[in-house]
């Protein structure tokens, strides 16, 4: 299953800036429950001020700065990403306005509630 | 400074063969990769950061023993209940890191912090007190 858009590699190409800038893709699951799908990613190093995400046209844009790199002398770097940066197709049916979002212990949980028409209904049977 | 820098490359050689080690050692199985590290070094300090997105204080383990420091925990694989998986990424199981400490290092004034999923490991540099001693003419 393909959730991520083109979008997600735009940052790698970004402009360099005095502290270089590089973008990694946090890891992440996907889950369904009855009444919302659940986006769970791993962005360790990020907290609310920097964290940015916004639903736009049926993508959800996850952008957050990796604070406390160090400003002394790095001696082994096996991250080396400044940012997490991921965008991603959200299912259909997901109601735009009941997005929901936390952040605790670097993993950001989004709830995305299901509309209406997209949640699943039992059909009355009536008995003839 | 020359010095230092000779230990922490031998601490770099050594955190390699380390997570080999702790690989073939038991039933255990432990992902150096899943805990990212970056190693800093600074006047008064090296300092380590070990990525832990989602690992609680109470899950992690920082031991030192003959000179070698180990970070290992875990996280749970656990599914929110009521919900069923459409896409799985994150790691989830044990992971252990092991890194030679250099005796410039005073482990037993490490001091560690979790935040943000990420575990700072400040282990200062031993204060080296230097004495010089008159020579007495006989």
């Amino acid at each position: 299953m393909s959730l991520d858009t083109a979008e997600s590699s735009r940052s790698l190409t970004a402009p360099a800036q005095p502290r270089p800038r590089l973008a990694a893709r946090p890891r992440l699951d996907l889950y369904e429950g009855p009444d919302e799908f659940l986006l769970i990613a791993d962005v360790p190093g990020v907290n609310v001020s920097t964290l940015d995400l916004q639903l736009e046209r049926g993508v959800l844009k996850l952008r957050g700065e990796i604070q406390g790199t160090c400003e002394d002398r790095a001696v082994s770097v096996e991250q080396r990403a400044t940012e997490w940066s991921r965008a991603v197709t959200v299912p259909d049916g997901v109601d735009a306005e009941g997005l929901r979002a936390e952040l605790g212990d670097g993993v950001l949980t989004v709830h995305l509630k299901k509309s209406d028409q997209a949640r699943p209904r039992r059909v009355p049977i009536a008995v003839r | 400074m020359l010095t230092t820098l000779q230990l922490l490359d031998r601490t770099l050689s050594s955190l390699d063969t380390f997570d080999r080690l702790t690989r073939g050692v038991g039933a255990e199985r432990v992902s150096g990769g899943a805990a990212p590290v970056n190693i800093f070094e600074g006047e008064r300090a090296v300092i380590v950061q070990l990525a832990a997105p989602g690992v609680k204080k109470e899950e992690l383990e920082i031991n030192v023993e003959d000179d070698v420091l180990t970070v290992s925990g875990a996280r749970a694989a656990k599914l929110p209940e009521g919900y069923t998986a459409l896409h799985r990424e994150r790691r989830a199981g044990r992971f252990s890191r092991s890194f030679a400490l250099s005796r410039e290092l005073d482990a037993g004034a490490a001091e560690a912090r979790l935040e943000d999923g990420v575990l700072t490991l400040t282990l200062p540099r031993r204060v080296v007190s230097r004495r010089s001693i008159p020579v007495q003419a006989a």
